[in-house]
């Protein structure tokens, strides 16, 4: 039947919605108790449920229903109390149910047909079990007449129909009847398009059933698709009829003979087994194994509305229904049930809301965005224009362009709780498996917000709340410990602050030791002992919020999942929102959740870099910094990086222009800063200049834009005008701004300042006019070199120190080269590693307790604190340690390959007596007669050391010497001369690195090894 | 089927007319800093934002220079690009006409946007592949 898909999609959501409310309305049946109120609405879900699954024909779903109707009937009526088990058993059924409706009409697996059968076997046994033994008789022939109708009945239903009959009698013959129907036929009728065309009135047929001697004729009416879907030429509905006695199938067929074409009708006989299912016979009789076989042939007498006229509209019955039940049990109730059952029924709010097709709201807010973009673009215009008359009529578009937007934007609102529906399950469900006991306090349900938005926190949200029934409440026995209630407490939050939504989630359990967390992020090097010692608690909580960061002793089922709190953080900080974290240890920890209240419309700053307007979202701005002449001073230039000095704060400065455009970002004055706090990225952005905050609709990002991280989006200003929405964090990605800003706060606690108690000596000195520092306690010495003693080699500078050779590095590169004599030298010493770090000039001494304001992530520097009262870049000692390890590693890698030497001589002879010297010695040979060739030699290969003859062909040795000399690259060299009076005394003796007399072939190697092993090179081979 | 034949460069391309919206002249184009270099800007059509795609880039032909263009507006879904072309040609009616595989020393250069030509005037028209244009990753 092709009408069924569309429909289908119906039932399945509708159901989902009924099956959803079911297990609320159960979990609150466990904590108040025994409410009148809660069991009809239950009931009075599955019902429905029940009969468009009837109406569609998926048996299953409507043969499990129709148990489970029966539980929730018995609990109605107060035979059966809601007990745990109870309530358990109720749960896993609403979820079985669920799994059925997900494949409406597929036929059951093994394992559901289980499933199925062990979860009705249980409800009967409570039925039957809950009906023998707790009630008296009286109810009980009360039960079984509501859900028997009387045969001859025609009005709506059974049940109020009972309460004005004299009792006894009444279930008696029903009994009777039930009872005479043991045997005979159900058929159910439906009217077929074909029908409906010829206005086919089934009115005869079931007249000729009645005379056949039919007990009931019920008309089950189905769900009337909404008007896009309805199709005029079907019927929604059927007559079931239930036809005892012993007839033919024949005999029944017969009666359809001539109305084959305008009728559907099935026929099924009933076995007299069938009756057990309502019945307290059950009870004596062994199993209900044969429901599997006889579901089909299920009388619909319980509890369906039954009519013998055409009643399509089955919510008027129900209602209907629903008052006469009200009116029924009073009596029966007990007073404080009825008084809270009057108090939660809401009947008239859920009737004031209509479905709309999601699509079709999403093409409403686009017109509006439009719509408001026009009214803009006429404002600009009215402005000019002058005219009195249209001034007036645009101020009114105006006004109520900003109504229907505003009403058109609560379209999309919806209450926070519907997101919450799930979560008490959760929490029943995880408590339970943790054996921990915990209430769950909701609050600010009704606070709206987007429905996008709400997606998208829903994830985090039961993460968060996972977390805190992991992680934050104690078992029942370390709370009773600890002075607490048994039970843990739980509490969600929400509600408005300014244009945000505010969620909170507390728990009043063990909270987060601060300790804890600071060991674990040492051990996972997050940070260094020393830099934790300087965080505050609130920072250190941060580190929760680092990615790969559990706290959890081990990897649990439920929170530990692999997914930390760095990812619910990613995520709503995607949404523009920041999540905070505030605990004390021992009585609890509080996460606190802010996300604007929609993504379609956002505040934003209207910013200039060059020729480009961009828009930031207001929410990510913190303040504005106008770059005139006072504050220009508040601009430090630090290792090529601009840093802005703001209250005691250092912010790292971006140009927008540098990272946008590539474009040098010219003199800064007059330009503006905007401050940017958003999660990770706290930094100041240079721009131009600043417009004006305002109202933008967010247009998504075309796909071929989405690759690029600075953007998150773009809106149209003004008189069409495209400015594309920044992406700030992607902006800070981008600069290859990695600093976990650190923001000191003013008004920081005694608790910080303990922390960071212990002061430090700092060894200060200067770098261009900057200040920089290291921890003295890793100083070795301090020198002044000669600087004649400074050696360079392959690029490296070397000194002979205490019968050592130290490397030095530069702190930046050139010092030595610049001619500063003697060369002031930090002395780095580990057992295995030294070296002395070059530096301008020591400046100071400091003595002081650090606080980083930056961990910076440049290499070579821990992060920047003020010392001295200036801000000071701390150098990372390790790190110089690493790049001289590297550079000897870089030394040993280059001694696995050839030794690249450069023989320089006029004579022939020497030359090759030099080459097979070298070559015998397992080195490479490049052999030249020329200073010029020996020149163009070292331009195009790898030359480690050159030897040369004092004679070449158009110089001599020196003033090759020499020439290497100049170039700063040069390898070492070596001088050969047959006697040795022609050297002493050179004055170009410093321009070259030893010098050997004669050309015996062991002096050479001698001098070779000696000279390559001061450049960290041996000879192999 | 229906296509719209358009000029570009030297040869004639085909898109189905199914996915086009309208034909534009030349717009003012936003520059988007960090694009890839086949995207021209993006320009504002009756409130809606449209990414312009210049197609002589995408398909690394030589710059069109001075010439006047047009844009052909194309929708998919909810997103609206458009084509940056140098000039409009028919709309042609494929039934009438016999679709040909790409010839194999046209593949190199056009496979990866085109399968198939027609004849159309005794000139060879490429008909393109409208997704592989815009499914194609820009590389910032």
């Amino acid at each position: 039947m092709s009408f069924i898909e569309p429909v289908k999609d119906l039932f399945i959501t509708e159901s989902k919605e009924l099956l959803e409310k079911v297990e609320q309305v159960t979990l609150v049946l466990e904590t108040v108790g025994n409410q009148q109120e809660s069991l009809r609405e239950m009931f009075r879900c599955i019902h429905s449920i029940k009969g468009s699954s009837g109406m569609f024909g998926f048996e299953a779903i409507e043969y499990f229903l129709h148990h489970f109707e029966n539980l929730l009937d018995e609990m109605r009526n107060g035979n059966v109390k809601p007990t745990k088990d109870v309530v358990d058993l109720l749960l896993k059924s609403v979820d079985y149910s669920n799994k059925l409706i997900a494949k409406p009409g597929a036929s059951l697996t093994k394992a559901q047909k289980n499933t199925s059968d062990s979860l009705i076997k249980k409800m009967n046994a409570i039925v039957n079990g809950k009906v023998m033994e707790t009630e008296p008789p009286k109810q009980q022939k009360q039960n079984t007449e509501e859900k028997v109708n009387k045969p001859a009945k025609t009005e709506i239903d059974v049940k109020p129909e009972v309460k004005s009959q004299p009792e006894p009698k009444v279930s008696e013959s029903v009994i009777e009847d039930e009872v005479d129907f043991h045997e005979g036929f159900i058929v159910e009728i439906t009217i077929t398009p074909e029908g409906v065309e010829q206005q086919f009135d089934p009115g005869y047929i079931l007249d000729e059933l009645k005379e056949m001697g039919a007990k009931t004729i019920s008309f089950i009416p189905g769900k009337i698709p909404d008007l896009l879907n309805y199709d005029p030429h079907k019927t929604f509905g059927r007559w079931v009829v239930q036809l005892p006695g012993s007839f033919t199938e024949e005999e029944i067929d017969d009666i359809f003979t001539f109305v084959e074409n305008e009728l559907d009708y099935t026929v099924e006989s009933v076995a007299p087994k069938m009756t057990e299912v309502n019945d307290f016979d059950d009870e004596e009789s062994p199993e209900n194994d044969d429901f599997e076989n006889s579901k089909e042939e299920f009388d619909f007498t319980e509890e369906e509305v039954k009519v013998s006229e055409l009643n399509l509209h089955e919510e008027l019955v129900n209602e209907e229904v629903v008052e006469q039940f009200e009116v029924e049990e009073e009596p029966e109730a007990d007073e404080a049930d009825v008084e809270q059952g009057t108090q939660t029924t809401q009947p008239s709010e859920q009737q004031s809301s209509i479905r709309v097709n999601i699509h079709v709201l999403e093409d409403l807010l686009n017109l509006v965005s439009e719509l408001v973009l026009n009214r803009n673009q006429f404002m600009q215009l009215a402005l000019t224009a002058e005219n009195h008359q249209l001034n007036k009529h645009i101020n009114q578009l105006n006004r109520l362009t900003s109504e229907i937007q505003e009403t058109a934007m609560r379209t999309r609102m919806q209450a926070i709780g519907t997101s919450w529906t799930r979560l008490p399950r959760i929490v029943r469900d995880l408590s339970a498996e943790l054996g921990k006991e915990v209430e769950l306090k909701m609050e600010g349900e009704s606070t709206e917000l987007d429905r996008q938005v709400m997606q998208h926190i829903s994830e985090p949200m039961v993460h968060l709340l996972r977390n805190a029934l992991d992680h934050g409440i104690e078992t029942p026995d370390i709370r009773i410990k600890k002075g607490k209630s048994a039970k843990g407490r739980i509490r969600l939050n929400a509600y408005h602050r300014g244009g945000h939504i505010i969620v909170e989630i507390s728990d009043d359990g063990k909270g987060i030791d601060v300790n804890g967390i600071k060991s674990i992020a040492i051990t996972k090097g997050l940070t260094t002992k020393e830099q934790a010692e300087k965080l505050n608690p609130q920072q250190i909580l941060d580190f929760l919020f680092h990615p790969g960061f559990s706290t959890a002793a081990k990897v649990t089922k439920i929170s530990g999942r692999g997914v930390g709190l760095d990812v619910v953080k990613k995520h709503i900080e995607e949404l523009g929102g920041s999540v905070e974290l505030q605990s004390e240890f021992g009585s609890g920890s509080l996460f606190r959740i802010k996300i604007p209240l929609t993504l379609a419309i956002i505040s934003a700053l209207i910013v200039r870099s060059g020729d480009h307007y961009f828009a930031i979202p207001e929410i990510a701005i913190q303040e504005l910094v106008w770059l005139n002449e006072e504050n220009l001073g508040k601009v430090i230039q630090m290792q090529g990086n601009q840093v802005l000095s703001l209250r005691n704060t250092l912010l790292p400065l971006v140009s927008l222009k540098e990272v946008l455009q590539k474009k040098e970002q010219d003199s800064i004055e007059n330009n503006h800063i905007v401050v940017i706090q958003n999660g990770d990225a706290t930094y100041g952005l240079i721009v131009d200049q600043v417009d004006q905050i305002q109202e933008i609709v967010v247009k998504p990002l075309n796909r071929l834009l989405k690759n690029i991280p600075v953007y998150s989006g773009t809106t149209l200003i003004g008189s069409e005008q495209i400015v594309l929405i920044l992406d700030v964090n992607g902006v800070a990605q981008l600069a290859s701004l990695e600093q976990e800003s650190y923001t000191k706060t003013s008004n920081s606690n005694n608790d910080d300042a303990n922390l960071s108690e212990d002061k430090t000596l700092f060894l200060l000195f200067k770098h261009q006019q900057t200040q920089k520092a290291v921890h003295l306690g890793l100083v070795a010495r301090l020198e002044e070199l000669s600087k004649q003693k400074v050696e360079e080699i392959d690029n490296q500078y070397f000194i002979q120190y205490r019968e050592r050779i130290l490397p030095l590095i530069e702190f930046k590169k050139g010092i030595i080269a610049s001619g500063v004599n003697p060369v002031p030298v930090i002395v780095f010493q580990t057992e295995e590693l030294s070296f002395g770090l070059v530096v301008e000039g020591f400046h100071d001494i400091a003595e002081e307790a650090v606080k980083f304001e930056q961990i910076s992530k440049k290499p070579g520097i821990l992060g920047i604190a003020v010392l001295n009262e200036k801000s000071t870049e701390i150098i990372d000692v390790n790190w110089f340690f690493q790049q001289v390890s590297l550079a000897q590693h870089h030394v040993q890698m280059k001694e696995k390959g050839l030794v690249n030497v450069l023989i320089a001589e006029k004579s022939d002879f020497l030359r090759n007596h030099m080459k097979s010297v070298i070559q015998a010695a397992g080195m490479h040979a490049i052999t030249v007669s020329s200073k010029k060739d020996a020149l163009s030699s070292l331009k195009k290969h790898a030359i480690q050391i050159v030897l040369s003859g004092l004679e070449l062909n158009d110089s001599d040795g020196f003033m090759l010497a020499s020439e290497i000399h100049r170039d700063k690259s040069i390898p070492a060299m070596i001088i050969l001369s047959i006697a040795s009076n022609d050297i002493s005394g050179h004055p170009q003796r410093d321009q070259f690195t030893a010098h050997i007399t004669g050309y015996d072939k062991d002096i050479i190697m001698e001098s070779l090894q000696k000279v390559l092993s001061n450049n960290g090179l041996t000879i192999t081979g | 089927m229906y296509v719209l034949t358009f000029d570009l460069d030297k040869s004639r391309l085909a898109l189905p007319v199914e996915y086009i919206q309208e034909i534009l002249l030349e717009q003012k184009y936003t520059t988007v800093p960090l694009s890839g270099d086949e995207i021209e800007g993006l320009f504002s059509l009756r409130g809606q934002v449209i990414t312009a795609i210049d197609l002589r880039k995408k398909m690394n032909m030589d710059s069109r220079g001075d010439a006047r263009f047009a844009n052909i507006v194309i929708k998919i879904g909810e997103e609206q690009f458009s084509f940056i072309v140098d000039q409009i040609g028919e709309v042609v009616q494929l039934d009438d006409v016999v679709l040909e595989p790409l010839p194999g020393n046209l593949r190199l250069k056009w496979g990866k946007w085109s399968q198939h030509v027609f004849r159309e005037e005794g000139k060879l028209v490429l008909l393109m592949d409208l997704h592989a244009l815009i499914d194609q990753q820009v590389i910032a």
